[in-house]
């Protein structure tokens, strides 16, 4: 049934399968997309550091954007 | 310093989709598109209850809510730290905005947030009319946009469309870095909760559920911390000047000719009319009749009027 | 940052913590929104804004919702880009709902009549009704030719058959005053028909209320208190109502505060609806059975003795005696020598002697008990009532009802005990053919319980402000005086009246009643062909336009100058013209008055709105031109309590009994119903109604939040929410049927079908099937909401009984293309809007 109005607020299982749907034919990469959000919400509730998440990705990033200009970069850190 | 954010009273929330609809209308949001949804708390469909119709004889165990749903505005938000280009990103007033100039439209961030809050721009945004509406232009084809708290309205002093224009005083905007905001007192004394408050990500959007509040009856569109303004300005003379019904607030009528020209007049805003700072009091009285002037004290609604 | 250098803290918090750009000091400069990133490095993000940089323009929004709410246009580059409410006088009832807001979508919408057009196959010589239909062309006209071939019409039809050949069709699409004042007025002079809501449309629960409560001018719904006493209501009933998505969302607030301050909420629908959710008291009625609820709460109160004794012996006719030989009231006549007429005799138990009751006087009067007077027998009228009612026990009730008896007590003893409150019908109960009865069983249940003339008494859902006496008052103006007045008739009488042949002209306006909003609408489509020129004046593109053969087209309300009288809030407030009509439109006062100089009565009008207003309200003595048109809303006295004073009845009491020998002998009655005493009498959606077998399910059309009758049909933020007419169902009589959730189902009886989506509610009763009204026919895969309701009415209420229709539902057939419908076309991209000129 059409009804763009009626979204839910789903539980996170579910919350990837939407997640995916939104990268979906995106130009960049999927994959990378699905794991930054996923240790996202783990930076989010305290299972991850800020500067854990962004020392993970920032490889990856680089790659992918040519550039990582995310706020989660730890003082000092080495952009290079 | 500033914390913004907003309480949304359910139990005032009537379903109506007009904070939706205003919402669409001030942020020129293209068509397919809706910044602020209402979810219906129930059934499957907007509108229905969960639960089984009660048989012949029996009591109800029906129930249904609504539930507006926006950019949560979170404090600890995913989306701002998935964004490689920081086009997304928490200013220091506690909204979290989007630099369409930077978007390049990974859609990272839509994956992150858990509220499912954002939308993107397939194709070149589509607008009725064509020209657009509202205060902002129109975001480029190619980027993810969101509520933004309307922070064009807030610069200037005016709260969020959807506060304006929620005919069931339902929604509240406010700093909570002032504990004496309506939105800081409705945290403290009210039972509130965040959405999918586990998940750490600390919005700055609260919901009531169970004591219904007074919300805030909104007799204009300033911001709370305006009509504190207004009082201050005013010293010593706050209870004549902040406010009532009447003739003040009619005195700079919106449209002051009426001829069939069709072509007149103004806004008297607040933006316009007041370099309010060093306002004298005699001043600010005047400059207060450029607009509806709301009770300050939101959480009592003016409810004895002249009238009889 | 405190006060140095003239930056003081208002700009801090303008800038809302971020260092401030040229839009926080809120004077001028660019409108470039330049924040900074929370690093504060300069982002760079262009974004133009333009706060306060809109012309506003203060007007109303004027359809027939009751609200009239006051609102600002605000407008850059000669375009319509925003509407915010505007605050009123009385700044309390500032108030707007989703509808008023998307003007800025409407005004511009391809729905919009640009140019008056002629049907391409009909001509003065050959009318051809047949080349009528959805499928007819236009062709565009002139103003002078439009005007000319009506005028040409209009006199020769007078001058052959005689103006009582004309019918001015008008209906409630524009609540502006000059427009439906102005049709009048030229009817007068010319000669013709008139029609109008009583009788034909929700004058039905008001009736039967005024008949215990007196007279009270308007036959759709009685006065209330005004909704901003609500709040020190201890108990609301809102019955038969959704009014936090009909009619009354604007003022929302006013019964959240009534709920907030501890008063009880309860509703009486089948449907749990919106406000269904905010009730502390939900009782989910079988449809039709409110007349039910109301006695048995009734026998509850008599049961348990909870009765107002007091208002009764000084305010109702309770105590007064009643011949048990006759049923007449006894008369002061029966009793003394001396004695006037009109009024009724009571028994004063301090003196045991007979005396005349008089209005608002109380004493000690038996308010129970059988009495001989004069050796006429005789019975208290409240001994009556509740002889009446004591069968209609919860528990025996309860069959038909379907409500838990231990409920019905509570809500009956909320509203007896816990101080002022009230009963707040809509029109939904009057959608029922015997609706009527209800408007009496509940005027009389609301006098058991005292609840007339106090603080926080409630009797309907309108604040009614003025009461009835809501238009401009300008005398003779909109009805001249005539040696033959013009016949009016009520909208139930109209379909016949063109099925026989009656009219040969029908001019129309602010109305899309004809091919979509009547009951039984194929029969009126098909009466149509008896008239030769249909000439219909609106401001889109409805089905009824497209069943005529002059198109009008007719200014926004923003493009018309008008005046909007009070209703639910105590303005008068100035339409101000936002802009001029796009393309070829003109206001309805424009036609009419260039019509009227072809007719010969061109010194009857002045001809421009502004200066005729003027006119006007100065025969208005409540009112102030230039004040108005100045300050825009002006907050006009009202009374917040009414009831206060004498009861309009004969007695200036509140009539418990009703002895003037009314009867109802409608559709679905055995013989003729004698109705002294509320008495539960149903039509359709009574178990033995004739095809209650055939046809089960018992259809409402609610009114929701998406629409205003048929208004805003078009509007494409809606739709994107409100896509498409859905069929709701409750799932166990979807899965009875076969038909899953989303499906396309048939919706057939015997007058016709619809084909909507399924949608499963679990809100809906067994039973009860329900979509909602307002939708054009472009919007249906098949059929239409209205051939499936018929137009037939009661004796009393002649009133449409919508919601008194009966259905079966089937799945629709496999072959049907559910595709192409135009409803889909809307929310698409194909419409493209055409704006401006």
């Amino acid at each position: 049934m059409n009804e763009p109005q009626q979204p839910k607020l789903t539980p996170l299982p579910e919350w990837e399968e939407e997640a995916e749907a939104m990268l979906e034919d995106v130009d960049y990469d999927k994959d990378l997309g699905m794991r930054m959000a996923r240790d996202a919400l783990r930076v989010s509730n305290g299972e991850m550091t800020d500067e854990e998440f962004h020392e993970k990705y920032h490889e990856d990033v680089l790659a992918e954007f040519g550039e990582d200009n995310r706020p989660t970069k730890p003082e000092g850190f080495d952009d290079e | 310093m500033t914390d913004y954010g907003m309480v949304i009273d359910q139990e005032r929330c009537i379903g109506c989709h007009a904070c939706a609809v205003t919402c669409k209308q001030e942020n020129n949001v293209p068509m397919g598109q809706y910044w602020n949804r209402i979810l219906t708390e129930g059934g499957e469909h907007l509108d229905t209850p969960e639960g089984g119709y009660p048989e012949p004889g029996e009591s109800s165990s029906l129930d249904m809510a609504f539930q507006p749903t926006a950019c949560q505005h979170c404090s600890n938000a995913p989306c701002v730290k998935v964004c490689p280009v920081n086009a997304t990103y928490t200013r220091d007033d506690g909204i979290v905005e989007i630099d369409y100039d930077k978007c390049i439209g990974c859609r990272y961030c839509m994956a992150a947030c858990p509220y499912n809050a954002r939308v993107f721009n397939w194709g070149e945004p589509e607008h009725r009319p064509e020209s657009g509406t509202g205060d902002i232009e129109s975001r480029p084809r190619g980027t993810v946009e969101k509520c933004t708290f309307c922070t064009h309205r807030v610069e200037e002093g005016l709260d969020p469309a959807c506060v304006v224009n929620c005919p069931a005083d339902a929604r509240i905007f406010g700093d909570f870095d002032d504990e004496t905001s309506t939105v800081s007192e409705y945290v403290n004394d009210y039972d509130t909760h965040q959405l999918l408050d586990d998940l750490g990500t600390d919005p700055n959007t609260y919901y009531v559920k169970g004591e219904m509040t007074p919300g805030r009856p909104q007799k204009g569109e300033k911001m709370e911390s305006e009509y504190d303004l207004d009082r201050e300005d005013t010293t010593g003379t706050s209870a004549e000047t902040t406010n009532t019904t009447g003739t003040e607030t009619s005195a700079e009528p919106a449209n002051t000719t009426g001829t069939s020209t069709g072509t007149e007049t103004t806004n008297t805003t607040e933006t316009e009319s007041a370099p309010a700072a060093n306002t004298s009091a005699t001043d600010a009285a005047g400059a207060n009749t450029s607009n509806s002037l709301a009770d300050p004290v939101p959480h009592v609604p003016t409810v004895d009027g002249g009238t009889s | 940052m405190s006060d140095s250098g003239g930056v003081g803290r208002r700009d801090v918090l303008k800038a809302g913590g971020v260092v401030a750009a040229a839009g926080a000091l809120g004077i001028g400069g660019s409108n470039v929104l330049q924040t900074l990133t929370g690093d504060g490095t300069d982002s760079g993000m262009q974004l133009e804004t333009f706060v306060g940089e809109d012309e506003v323009v203060q007007t109303v929004c004027s359809p027939n919702c009751r609200g009239k709410c006051p609102i600002d246009v605000y407008k850059r580059g000669g375009r319509i880009k925003k509407i915010q409410p505007h605050v009123p006088e009385d700044e309390r009832y500032k108030r707007g709902c989703l509808l008023g807001l998307t003007h800025t979508q409407r005004v511009y919408d391809p729905t919009r009549l640009k140019y008056p057009m002629k049907r391409t196959d009909w001509s003065l010589e050959n009318p051809n009704p047949k080349g009528r239909g959805f499928d007819a062309e236009f062709e565009r006209i002139s103003w002078d030719k439009a005007l000319s071939l009506l005028a040409s019409k209009l006199q020769t039809t007078k001058r052959k058959k005689g103006a009582e050949r004309v019918l001015w069709h008008g209906g409630s699409g524009n609540q502006g005053n000059l427009g439906g004042m102005t049709r009048s007025r030229l009817a007068s002079l010319f000669g013709g028909v008139t029609d109008a809501f009583h009788y034909g449309i929700d004058t039905n629960v008001g009736q039967g209320f005024d008949r215990v409560a007196g007279n009270l001018a308007d036959a759709f719904l009685p006065p209330s208190n005004a909704p901003t006493d609500w709040k020190n209501c201890e108990t609301m009933i809102a019955w038969g109502t959704d009014l936090f998505r009909s009619q009354f969302e604007m003022d929302a607030e006013h019964v959240l505060e009534t709920i907030r301050d501890g008063g009880k909420f309860v509703v009486v629908d089948p449907v749990y609806t919106a406000t269904a959710s905010k009730a502390d008291l939900w009782l989910p009625i079988a449809p039709g059975k409110d007349t039910l609820l109301a006695l048995s709460m009734m026998q509850v109160i008599f049961e348990e003795g909870l009765h107002d004794d007091e208002f009764l012996r000084k305010r109702s006719t309770a105590p007064a005696l009643v011949r048990t030989d006759t049923g007449d009231l006894l008369q002061p006549s029966d009793v003394f020598a001396n004695a006037g007429s009109g009024d009724a005799v009571a028994m004063n138990t301090r003196t045991g002697q007979p005396e005349q009751l008089s209005a608002e006087t109380g004493g000690p009067y038996a308010l129970f008990g059988t009495h001989k007077i004069n050796g006429i027998e005789t019975k208290t009228a409240l001994t009556l009532l509740k002889e009446h009612v004591s069968q209609y026990t919860p528990e025996a009730t309860a069959g038909k009802t379907r409500l838990s008896p231990s409920d019905v007590r509570t809500a009956a003893r909320w509203l007896a005990t816990r101080g002022p409150g009230g009963i707040l019908p809509s029109y939904g109960i009057g959608r029922y053919m015997y609706g009527h009865v209800f408007g009496q069983a509940y005027a009389t249940l609301m006098g058991l319980t005292g609840d007339y003339g106090n603080s926080g008494n409630i009797h309907t859902q309108h604040g009614n402000i003025w009461g009835g006496n809501q238009e401009l008052q300008v005398g003779e103006w909109a009805s001249p005086p005539s040696d033959a007045p013009n016949p009016t008739l009520g909208y139930k009488d109209d379909i016949a009246a063109i099925e026989n042949g009656r009219f040969d002209v029908i001019y129309a306006m602010e109305s899309n009643m004809l091919a979509n909003q009547f009951p039984d609408r194929q029969r009126s489509i098909k009466a149509l062909k008896n008239v030769d020129m249909i000439a219909w004046a609106d401001m889109h593109h409805t089905p009824s336009v497209q069943y005529s053969d002059l198109i009008l087209p007719v200014a926004h309300w923003f493009e018309q100058e008008d005046i909007i009288t009070p209703a639910n809030h105590p303005h008068i407030t100035y339409r101000h013209k936002v802009q001029e009509p796009l393309w070829e439109a003109k206001s309805d006062y424009w036609i009419l008055s260039r019509l009227a100089k072809r007719l010969g009565f061109g010194d009857a009008f002045v001809g421009d709105a502004h200066k005729e207003l003027k006119g006007l309200v100065v025969r208005d003595d409540r009112l102030d031109f230039d004040k108005l048109d100045k300050q825009g809303t002006v907050a006009m006295d009202y009374e917040t309590v009414m009831y206060e004073d004498e009861f309009g009845t004969d007695t200036g009491r509140l009539e418990l009994y009703d002895d003037s020998g009314l009867t109802e002998s409608g559709p679905g009655l055995d013989g003729e119903v004698s109705l002294e005493l509320p008495k539960p009498i149903e039509a359709r959606t009574s178990e033995d109604y004739e095809k209650a077998d055939e046809y089960p399910l018992m259809f409402m059309q609610k009114h929701g939040v998406f629409r205003i009758h048929s208004q805003y049909e078009m509007n494409s933020w809606v739709r994107e929410i409100n896509t498409e007419p859905h069929l709701d169902i409750n799932p166990s009589d979807a899965n009875a049927r076969n038909i899953a959730d989303g499906e396309y189902v048939r919706v057939h009886n015997d007058k016709g079908e619809m084909v909507v989506k399924a949608k499963y509610n679990d809100g809906m009763q067994p039973g009860l099937i329900n979509t909602d009204q307002g939708w054009w026919n472009r919007d249906f895969v098949k059929g239409h909401i209205n051939d499936l309701t018929d137009a037939e009415v009661g004796d009393i209420g002649r009133t449409f009984a919508f919601y008194d229709t009966r259905v079966e539902v089937e799945p629709a057939p496999d072959d049907l293309d559910t595709e192409g419908h135009l409803g889909d076309d809307l929310v698409g991209s194909e419409a493209q809007p055409s704006e401006g000129n």
